[in-house]
């Protein structure tokens, strides 16, 4: 007798296998995926964490320059500093306009995208896209996924692939 | 074993494989449970334990995670449960939980113990949301069966559709197989 025995799920669930990996993935599911993914690049952002890398550890956003501290103290007296930070924390929130403008939406089977959409800023003369791209290049790099984004999008994926695996 | 952890007992008569999709399932409901606002019994966390504590709830964190007052759900940022892991599968043994090399170890053992990084438990504030019932463990293993006339095919099935899910998706996800 062998001592050990291959054992190729995918062959032996085969075509089962690959429409429900379709299905799963379909472009509406991705939306719903990236539409999720979206919310937790918010919440983590707001907690004041980024990752340097995709698929890197969490770290904290750098602090803020004195100047837009006082700014943000301004801000406050006058109300406008919007009721999720304080002038002193770092986490991309001033007005909040930036990261409610992100989005997740499927594009094609497996493919999706988060992304700040083009809206025009309440407060400049300027769209919350630039405003994502600067604070970017300004190194706070917001929308690279933390290792545990991906971890818990794979894991929410192979839930409901699990799912329909099993009514089929 | 850790405060951060449990065991439960399962039959010696399951084969590796299916000890990793009971496990893999066990780790899957709990997540789905605590995000439902859940614990033990799949059942609503009852007095202390069921509601925030005000300064939480002024919190900016509390608020910044968007946060609600009426859902208990051990997700602040989300990490938590994502780190939730299966610790070691033995025999007739499966202990999952978090490792105390886990950078979520202390706010695990802070939900389950209540202490929420002060020293003293205090049991009425404790969220044990490792613990399984015995109803829910029943449950669980019922897509194991071990006996009846078609145990032995939607044990198969099971555990099929559960591997082959993870293994596809690591393969799509980092275009090889990888061991767990």
């Amino acid at each position: 007798m062998a001592k050990n025995k291959k054992v190729d799920l995918k062959k032996l669930l085969g075509d089962k296998f690959d429409s429900a990996f379709k299905k799963t993935l379909s472009k509406s599911n991705m939306s719903t995926y990236m539409g999720e993914l979206a919310e937790t690049v918010k919440v983590r952002t707001r907690l004041g964490g980024l990752a340097e890398k995709d698929q890197g550890s969490k770290s904290k956003i750098k602090p803020l320059k004195p100047s837009t501290i006082k700014y943000r103290q301004y801000l406050k007296k006058k109300g406008e500093l919007s009721g999720l930070t304080t002038p002193k924390k770092s986490n991309l929130t001033m007005t909040g306009q930036l990261l409610d403008a992100l989005t997740g939406k499927g594009l094609r089977v497996a493919i999706g995208i988060i992304s700040v959409k083009s809206t025009r800023r309440k407060d400049r003369d300027l769209k919350n896209s630039d405003v994502a791209k600067y604070v970017s290049d300004q190194g706070r790099p917001f929308l690279n996924l933390t290792s545990k984004e991906i971890k818990e999008l794979a894991q929410n994926i192979k839930r409901d692939l699990v799912k329909l695996l099993r009514k089929k | 074993m850790n405060k951060a952890s449990k065991k439960i007992k399962i039959s010696s008569r399951y084969s590796e494989d299916e000890k990793l999709a009971i496990a893999d399932e066990i780790l899957e409901y709990i997540r789905e449970r605590s995000r439902r606002g859940n614990g033990p019994g799949d059942k609503k966390w009852s007095g202390d334990a069921g509601v925030y504590t005000k300064s939480y709830q002024n919190s900016l964190e509390f608020k910044a995670a968007g946060k609600k007052k009426g859902k208990v759900n051990q997700t602040l940022s989300g990490d938590m449960l994502v780190e939730m892991d299966v610790l070691k599968i033995s025999k007739d043994e499966i202990s999952y939980g978090f490792s105390t090399d886990s950078e979520q170890y202390g706010k695990a053992e802070g939900n389950i113990l209540g202490t929420y990084g002060k020293q003293k438990a205090n049991s009425k504030k404790a969220r044990d949301f490792l613990y399984l019932t015995n109803d829910e463990i029943r449950s669980i293993l019922s897509n194991y069966p071990l006996r009846g006339e078609d145990a032995k095919t939607t044990r198969e099935e099971n555990v099929q559709s559960r591997l082959s899910a993870i293994e596809g998706l690591r393969e799509f996800l980092f275009g090889k197989k990888q061991k767990s």
